[in-house]
């Protein structure tokens, strides 16, 4: 079958709106190119996982989508909104995409549930009121509703990931960004993270989420994109990316990865 | 033949001591905030100005170097004698500006020590720029900047007594009035320097405070 040309994937999923639209990105960092004219759509609650090893540029492709870098060349349209455009209303844009970071990047003087309610507050414009019942039953929902006075650093690593998820469900975004969010974990810990993930995705959420964790990918993901030195080597659904994957350089990578 | 002290010539003058710490602790509590808030502004201006805003940035970079190198006794004499303002007007001015250039570079590496992936989060949720700097990236700047700020707090104590060379009849001052009077000088600079020092402890001692409890949550676990 081969690497799916993003035709097919718009055929496939045509009765559902885009959500990313990125379209022959490239990067340059200096003259180092880690992103080579990649094309990557996402639809409306479709789960994609990206995978690959290090510096293939699978990070950088999620941190441009809500403009953390900026491309050199190509268009990024995210729910119709150009992120590469000259002057995008930049912080709206953002307001509707929830990102989760491999280190968390909790606020670390403010308490769990002011960490959550700051950006409703600020952003939303929210009452305090509303914000820290928005908050709680976030916390209620990713399973820690008692660490809300806590601060982050009185809690454990699963726990402090958990919260972000809960930080940036907050905003209540169309689209959430998940960047290796349980490769700073601990083994225990890795499970309960992608619980809470996959219930997301369960609820329809339209996530791209970069991740090592295969089997989260097998169960979770309704396609698998697999980079490599800052290209799209193959991209198909689990079944297939898995169970016959084409290209060598997939089968290299699985056979490492899957392995221990 | 030893010097034999009069204690008692402290407690005779001691009005004119009370005088001089009344004179000291109003200087210091009014250029404390003063120079906080002006060096902040300044480190602000240093650390987030950019694009068409970029010349401010510049004029911030020169207006630490150029207050910070000068020594505190001439920028005294600028303000009293060259400008002219009044002798607590001009000590106030003066005191705050050169303090607030090294109270400047203090809370620039402050928040140059906040890592970047704080904006970030703050920024991705959809806060403005200014809305990550000012409950984001100063908060935890200047909680981290307390130990040194506490030094500079002290040396405003230390410079204050720079002052009296433009008249004001701060603590320093009254040791020579005291030694004028009576000749026991040793005596008066004794008196004169047990109250700096407990001036000292007192500002060391909220430093230590506010630490205590603004770190609480960031110790803990």
């Amino acid at each position: 079958m081969g690497r799916p040309l993003a035709g097919d994937c718009d055929r496939r999923h045509s009765s559902r709106p885009t959500m990313i639209a990125a379209d022959k990105i490239s990067k340059w960092y200096g003259p180092v190119q880690v992103l080579r004219e990649v094309t990557l759509h996402v639809a409306k609650g479709e789960v994609v996982v990206v995978c690959g090893p290090s510096g293939s540029g699978k990070s950088t492709v999620l941190r441009c989508i809500n403009r953390l870098e900026t491309v050199q060349q190509g268009r990024i349209v995210v729910d119709g909104i150009e992120v590469t455009g000259p002057s995008p209303d930049i912080n709206r844009l953002r307001a509707e995409i929830g990102i989760v970071f491999q280190a968390f990047n909790l606020y670390p003087h403010m308490t769990v549930l002011r960490n959550i309610m700051l950006a409703p507050l600020l952003v939303r414009k929210q009452t305090s009121r509303a914000a820290e019942e928005n908050a709680r039953a976030l916390l209620l929902k990713v399973g820690i509703p008692e660490k809300a006075e806590a601060y982050p650093s009185q809690l454990s690593g699963g726990q402090q990931q958990r919260v972000a998820i809960a930080r940036a469900l907050a905003m209540q975004p169309k689209l959430m960004l998940f960047d290796e969010p349980t490769s700073a974990l601990d083994p225990e810990m890795i499970s309960e993270v992608l619980d809470v993930i996959s219930a997301l995705a369960a609820d329809g959420m339209t996530m791209l989420v970069v991740t090592h964790e295969m089997g989260f990918a097998r169960k979770v993901a309704d396609r698998v994109i697999f980079m490599s030195e800052g290209t799209i080597v193959e991209e198909a659904p689990p079944e297939a990316f898995f169970g016959n994957p084409q290209m060598p350089r997939t089968k290299a990578f699985l056979s490492k990865i899957l392995s221990h | 033949m030893s010097y034999q002290p009069h204690w008692d010539i402290i407690y005779q003058y001691r009005h004119l001591l009370l005088e001089g710490l009344q004179e000291t602790v109003r200087l210091v509590l009014a250029a404390m905030p003063a120079s906080l808030l002006l060096g902040l502004l300044v480190a602000a201006g240093r650390s987030f100005l950019r694009g068409p805003w970029s010349v401010l940035s510049k004029f911030c970079v020169a207006y630490v170097e150029f207050f910070r190198n000068i020594p505190p006794i001439v920028q005294f004499f600028f303000w009293g004698f060259a400008v002219g303002l009044g002798v607590f007007p001009a000590a106030l001015v003066a005191l705050s500006v050169s303090s607030s250039a090294y109270i400047a570079e203090i809370v620039r590496a402050g928040i140059a020590s906040i890592p970047r992936t704080q904006a970030e989060a703050a920024r991705s949720s959809g806060m403005s720029e200014w809305q990550a700097i000012v409950h984001v990236i100063l908060p935890q700047a200047m909680i981290r900047v307390i130990p040194p700020l506490s030094i500079e707090f002290i040396n405003i104590i230390k410079n204050s007594s720079v002052a009296m060379t433009i008249g004001l009849a701060e603590l320093t001052f009254q040791t020579q009035e005291i030694e004028a009077r009576s000749f026991r000088g040793f005596e008066a600079a004794t008196a004169v320097t047990v109250l700096y020092v407990l001036l000292a402890s007192v500002v060391v001692g909220l430093m230590h405070v506010a630490e205590r409890l603004v770190r609480l949550d960031v110790r803990k676990g």
